[in-house]
């Protein structure tokens, strides 16, 4: 098993419990862990509500931009 | 993690219509349901091609009757056979402990909650395919059980997923991926329909099927990898 990268693979998760999840998944990080969105879309209204709830805390970095799959790096960073 | 399809989702499609159809929905990995007869090298020229993105990880069979002929498949492939037994847990780890002994390697199927199968299976030293279904209360609860049981999880099959997504709210599906985000789980997450009442709308989420328009939309859709006879 790769202990290096948290991959949360969202597109099998209903709607509705996407974002609770992915921000349960954060909760969870330590300041300098990181995990991988992997979404069929790209995710900025999420990015907007994590600005607006963890301003400051997370780091945001693109790792694959469509057209199928979109990675971003998701980073706690306090 | 590696989301990918079951060939149980289009059973009428080529290898090779698979392979196109996970490349096109951004699928890493492919589990195709073996039939007899089978040969390695009809295997070999789906996924011998440039600009692969789609790994085969599993052979799912049912047969329990030519293990040799099936470890011989998983040997010259090596991709794992997936044992799907109809008897109960005890016939399970025969058949697969059999094909192991021939000198393939292979993984029980099991299904439902880690209690009732993850002892067995674990003391019987095998590699298991865990198949979350609705009969699983609590997936997420039960990767975390076998994660504390065995220290990793390898092969898990999701019965759901794809066009179902937004039908099995409730189901602990959320909990389940956090468990395995969590865990750096980088194994295969196979997804495949729940009944097969649903193939209707799976074989439209995959593209082998035009909506309700004009019927254009599907075959202007042109693969992403390039297949060689």
């Amino acid at each position: 098993m790769n202990t290096q990268q948290r991959v949360l693979d969202v597109r099998v998760i209903p709607p509705r419990e996407k974002h609770p999840t992915i921000f349960s998944t954060f909760a969870s990080l330590a300041p300098g862990e990181a995990f991988v969105l992997v979404n069929d879309h790209d995710p900025r209204p999420l990015r907007y509500q994590f600005e607006f709830e963890h301003t400051g805390k997370f780091g945001w970095e693109y790792l694959e931009q469509g057209p199928a799959v979109w990675r971003v790096q998701i980073s706690r960073t306090a | 993690m590696q989301l990918g399809l079951s060939s149980d989702a289009a059973p009428d499609a080529s290898v090779d219509e698979l392979v196109a159809t996970c490349a096109r929905r951004g699928l890493a990995a492919l589990e195709l349901t073996i039939w007899p007869g089978l040969h390695a090298d009809q295997l070999f020229r789906s996924f011998d091609r440039q600009g692969d993105t789609v790994r085969l990880t599993g052979l799912l069979s049912d047969d329990t009757l030519h293990a040799q002929r099936l470890a011989s498949l998983s040997r010259s492939t090596g991709i794992p056979i997936i044992l799907q037994t109809a008897g109960d847990l005890h016939t399970g780890i025969r058949h697969t402990r059999t094909i192991i002994d021939y000198g393939g390697e292979a993984r029980l199927f099991v299904r439902g909650p880690a209690e009732q199968w993850l002892d067995q299976v674990v003391n019987a030293g095998l590699k298991f395919a865990w198949h979350v279904d609705d009969s699983c209360s609590d997936p997420g609860g039960d990767a975390e059980r076998i994660l504390q049981r065995t220290g990793e999880i390898e092969y898990v099959r999701l019965a759901g997923g794809g066009p179902e997504t937004a039908t099995q709210e409730g189901r602990g599906i959320a909990p389940l991926m956090r468990a395995l985000a969590l865990a750096s789980y980088s194994g295969p997450l196979i997804l495949t329909p729940s009944s097969s009442k649903y193939r209707v709308i799976w074989s439209t989420w995959l593209g082998r099927r035009g909506g309700w328009g004009c019927g254009s939309k599907a075959e202007s859709e042109r693969p992403m990898v390039s297949i060689q006879p």
